[in-house]
């Protein structure tokens, strides 16, 4: 069982509003207790996973919506405390073992994404979602030095 | 100048683009737009000043991986300047802290 206080957001699949996301994701982890550098890259991995939906989960229209869950876990059994941010859009609907990173020895623009959110989340899992499109749940644990 | 792209100075043949603010999918546009058309000036080498970018993704790595092949074909080079603590984190993540030319202040820019 987890003890967690949660913030909500819908936005529209238009990167203008990837900021915002970024501000709140920065909000909580700083209350959550990471240390400056993790946040970083907590706020990267959001991002990332907003601009894979943006980009291929709506292929871009900037009017559909994308919920996001940021919540401070404060503690739980199976896990330990940390962040956790769920987003479900409603577009493309995916294999999620096609969801992988690419070969990065190939220096080449664009694919970073699920590599970047798989290297800094503990926990990334995608599921297709009941009346279409995608759910993401990523976890990062807070370390106990921090 | 746009909002990332903040000054663009000469000194001989390197060019100097100090950079400013948060590159991601939305600015990521314009911020590669603005390099290309600087990327086609006489130039040997470009200078990134990222002393003051805040935060960038994979957007904006994107865009230099594009602007250093860019300049590569063309013998010439590209430098990134004082990347702070952000930007040097996702270029760890994404193994791009080797494969770019890192100079932590102007006294190691290599010469043109």
């Amino acid at each position: 069982m987890s003890d967690e206080v949660c913030i909500r957001l819908r936005i529209a699949s238009d990167p203008e509003a990837l900021a915002s996301v970024r501000i709140e994701v920065d909000r909580v982890a700083q209350s959550s207790g990471f240390a400056e550098d993790a946040i970083g890259q907590i706020m990267l991995a959001v991002d990332e996973a907003l601009t894979n939906v943006i980009r291929h989960g709506y292929g871009g229209p900037c009017d559909k919506p994308i919920d996001v869950c940021i919540s401070r876990v404060l503690s739980d059994a199976d896990t330990g405390a940390g962040i956790r941010v769920t987003i479900r859009d409603f577009g493309k609907q995916v294999d999620p073992a096609k969801i992988v990173g690419r070969n990065l020895d190939d220096v080449r623009p664009g694919g970073l994404g699920v590599h970047i959110i798989r290297t800094v989340m503990d926990e990334v899992s995608y599921a297709p979602a009941d009346g279409g499109g995608m759910q993401l749940d990523m976890f990062k644990r807070l370390s106990p030095h921090e | 100048m746009s909002e990332i792209i903040k000054e663009v100075t000469q000194d001989g043949a390197t060019t100097t683009v100090r950079l400013s603010g948060e590159i991601d999918m939305h600015q990521a546009p314009e911020f590669h737009k603005g390099l290309v058309k600087i990327c086609a000036g006489d130039l040997k080498q470009l200078v990134l000043d990222l002393s003051e970018v805040r935060y960038i993704d994979s957007s904006g790595v994107g865009t230099l991986v594009e602007v250093f092949r860019r300049l590569k074909k063309k013998n010439q080079t590209l430098v990134l300047l004082s990347p702070g603590e952000r930007v040097r984190s996702v270029l760890e993540i994404t193994r791009l802290d080797k494969f770019f030319t890192v100079a932590e202040s102007e006294s190691e820019i290599p010469a043109a």
